[in-house]
């Protein structure tokens, strides 16, 4: 049974390149809850923003741990793309350069929200997550969302090989990754304020993005989405106003 | 009941009852308010129209996938009790069936119906079935590049995008790409040749044309269902869509409700035969031995035995950058990569060659049609031209692919054919020796204009761009 099963991954790797990828997203997964359980049994801090103590500060390593785990899935579509019209010799190194210009435009960011954070550490209070809801809730139903949106579904030709194949892979990975920043920025921000252990809104929030991008009917996705944002940012603005706070 | 036999259009006299009926009828729906279901304006309006409607269903056309053919056949079906019910309001047949256009009929069949080519009808009066801005006008003929369905009808399955049907898609949404080899042709190469409101799905349907040319594909259909089987995936087989009958009342209908058009749905076509499928290959091209470094062996697809597995099919060379088609042939190489074409595992080989033309982009659909030609010899001839085309590019939807009026993700329009047969005769013919490389070359395919003097008054030929470039972002092989 094991035999049949291994002799045949070589057929699926070929069929599924992307299974490699695949695995990685999962892995980042066994972190994220590994650090979620030692954050509520151990006293320690959960990723990305250690926000179950008090002001928090996010740090480049659990920012790209959690974009790795929010946003694969979603992006597993781009890196599929990228494997399956490359020669099969160099699909690997394909695959590599998509995933790694990918995660610069979400490096990018993440810097810029370390830099933030450490000048001007977030207060994850009830009003600051009641805030980033209503910004992500609005920012689902603007044109500009639908636009991020499309372009995730948008991909370029890619040499075989050589430089300009090299350089097609970063790019379509450059774009995916601006693409997916577009439209999925304001959710990472929510993970940013959200108080307490965070893997519930985790995977809640990850399940939102896959879903928007592997969806049938996007609109309509963005729109539920919207909907369920602006009630949780009800919620949160309900508890702020009976002055409840969840570090008390 | 007996069933309504639908009769090609050219075996009829420019004013046989069953035009001069639906010329009636025709008219009397366009005199209707666009709010009314059965007026033409709303009819045209479920398969496609810029600006919402009264009320659904509209822009519900399905293109780019597998239920391209069932979806049209049950609009034709609804569309066709609509214009029985005001022939018969006009006085005319209770047996009225909207007739076909065999364009690949021989002789002037591949020119516009005569009905539909004059301004006026011969007792006075416009013609409701003339259409202004046609790029297809007096006897202007169709090549018969685009008009010929047989690598349609040669093709053994129903789904893959270099299949008869169309590849899976979901059941929403308006476009996709995993367009079937009937889909493209002649259905997408006719839209675009004939030009005109016809070239946009989103117009299509207001030129009466439209309707005699979907009656032909899904005639093409129902002599393929004769001999091979629809898909029986679920998700093909319960898909529900949209339309309005004869009283104007919404109904729906299934793909596995329209698969059997005689006893389901009670009509027929007439007795003219179709070639259904290609000869058996010649001895000659049984043992072929491809060049360098292609896998030896009988060159022919082995499809697979039941229950075997197939592997996905490998990529194993491309081009590696955009061209830019304008009008005029272009060619580019594609180099074939050893590594890659002998990783593909021996026990998993089908021996099938795919073409893939990639990343197809234009602002907006230029009304033409390119051949797709394999190492085709400098100042081709008829003969060579036919021998050496693998298949077309048109580009019928690209504005809706790019931009989706409708909640439905983005596609880059992407086109497959199988290459399998023509490479083994080029071996066989010693037309292609060097394994290493395939040249592909893009020919435009335009309107042929026949020996006979043309129609008079016939106004100047609009609304088309050929001149609009499409660039192709990548030309594939693919291995199986």
């Amino acid at each position: 049974m094991t035999g049949a099963w291994l002799s045949g991954w070589p057929r699926l790797r070929r069929s599924h390149p992307e299974l490699g990828p695949a695995l990685v997203v999962l892995g980042s997964w066994a972190v994220v809850v590994a650090l979620d359980a030692q954050a509520r049994h151990g006293g320690g801090r959960s990723a990305p923003a250690d926000c179950g103590a008090g002001p928090a500060t996010a740090s480049l390593s659990s920012w790209l741990l959690m974009t790795v785990a929010m946003m694969g899935p979603a992006a597993l579509g781009g890196v599929r793309h990228t494997a399956v019209s490359s020669l099969c010799w160099r699909r690997r190194r394909a695959m590599a350069e998509f995933s790694a210009s990918y995660l610069a435009v979400w490096a990018a960011l993440g810097l810029v929200v370390v830099a933030a954070t450490a000048a001007l550490p977030i207060v994850p209070e009830w009003p600051a997550l009641a805030v980033s809801l209503a910004v992500a809730a609005a920012w689902q139903v603007t044109p500009w969302k639908s636009r991020r949106l499309r372009d995730c579904h948008r991909s370029i030709p890619l040499p075989p090989s050589g430089w300009r194949a090299e350089g097609a892979a970063l790019e379509f990975g450059l774009r995916q990754g601006v693409a997916c920043v577009g439209s999925c920025w304001c959710l990472m921000l929510v993970m940013l304020v959200i108080p307490g252990a965070n893997l519930p809104w985790t995977v809640a929030l990850t399940c939102l993005v896959t879903a928007e991008r592997w969806a049938e009917r996007p609109r309509r996705t963005t729109r539920l989405a919207a909907v369920g944002l602006a009630i949780a940012a009800i919620g949160a603005a309900g508890a702020a106003m009976r002055g409840v706070s969840p570090f008390r | 009941m007996a069933p309504f036999i639908r009769v090609d259009v050219w075996s009829l006299g420019a004013n046989d009852p069953i035009i001069t009926a639906y010329a009636d009828a025709v008219a009397a729906m366009q005199a209707k308010p666009a709010a009314d279901p059965t007026s033409w304006d709303y009819q045209a309006a479920i398969h496609g129209v810029f600006a919402a409607v009264a009320s659904p269903p509209y822009n519900e056309c399905r293109h780019g996938g597998w239920y391209f053919l069932p979806w049209h056949r049950a609009y034709l079906y609804y569309f066709e009790r609509i214009v029985r019910a005001q022939v018969i309001a006009n006085g005319g047949a209770a047996t009225w069936a909207i007739p076909y256009w065999n364009y690949d009929g021989g002789g002037n069949h591949n020119e516009l119906p005569l009905a539909f080519r004059d301004p006026n009808r011969p007792g006075g009066g416009p013609n409701p079935l003339y259409v202004p801005n046609r790029a297809m006008q007096g006897n202007a003929g169709l090549d018969p590049a685009v008009t010929s369905p047989a690598n349609a009808l040669g093709r053994p399955s129903f789904t893959g995008t270099s299949e008869f049907g169309g590849d899976q898609t979901p059941a929403v949404g308006q476009f996709y790409t995993q367009t079937g080899e009937l889909e493209k042709t002649p259905h997408n190469d006719v839209h675009d040749l004939i030009g005109g409101i016809m070239s946009s799905p989103y117009t299509a349907a207001r030129d009466p044309i439209f309707w005699l040319h979907h009656a032909n594909i899904d005639r093409v259909w129902w002599r393929w269902q004769q001999t091979h089987a629809n898909p029986n995936a679920p998700a093909w087989q319960n898909a529900v869509f949209p339309f309005v009958d004869a009283g104007g009342a919404p109904v729906t209908a299934t793909c596995a409700g329209v698969e059997d058009t005689l006893n389901q749905l009670n009509y027929t076509y007439d007795a003219i035969a179709i070639a259904l499928v290609p000869p058996p290959l010649p001895t000659r091209l049984l043992t072929v031995k491809w060049p360098d470094p292609w896998p030896e062996g009988p060159q022919s697809p082995r499809p697979p035995a039941k229950g075997e597995s197939v592997g996905a099919r490998q990529i194993v060379g491309a081009t590696t950058s955009p061209i830019v088609l304008v009008g005029a042939p272009a060619q580019v190489t594609v180099a074939v990569d050893r590594r890659a074409l002998l990783a593909v595992p021996a026990a998993e080989r089908q021996q099938r060659v795919f073409l893939d033309v990639e990343n197809i982009e234009a602002v907006r659909d230029p009304g033409a049609v390119y051949g797709v030609y394999v190492n085709l010899p400098e100042d081709p001839s008829d003969e060579a031209l036919a021998t050496h085309r693998v298949g077309n590019v048109s580009l019928f939807g690209i504005e809706r692919m790019r931009d989706p009026l409708n909640d439905t993700p983005v596609h880059a329009l992407r086109l497959s054919m199988e290459i399998t047969a023509v490479l083994n005769r080029l071996a066989a013919d010693q037309e292609w020796t060097d394994g290493g490389r395939i040249d592909v070359t893009f020919r435009p395919i335009t309107l042929r204009m026949s020996a006979g003097a043309p129609t008079p008054d016939i106004p100047q030929v609009t609304g088309r761009h050929p001149d609009t470039p499409i660039t192709v972002g990548r030309v594939s092989l693919y291995y199986l």
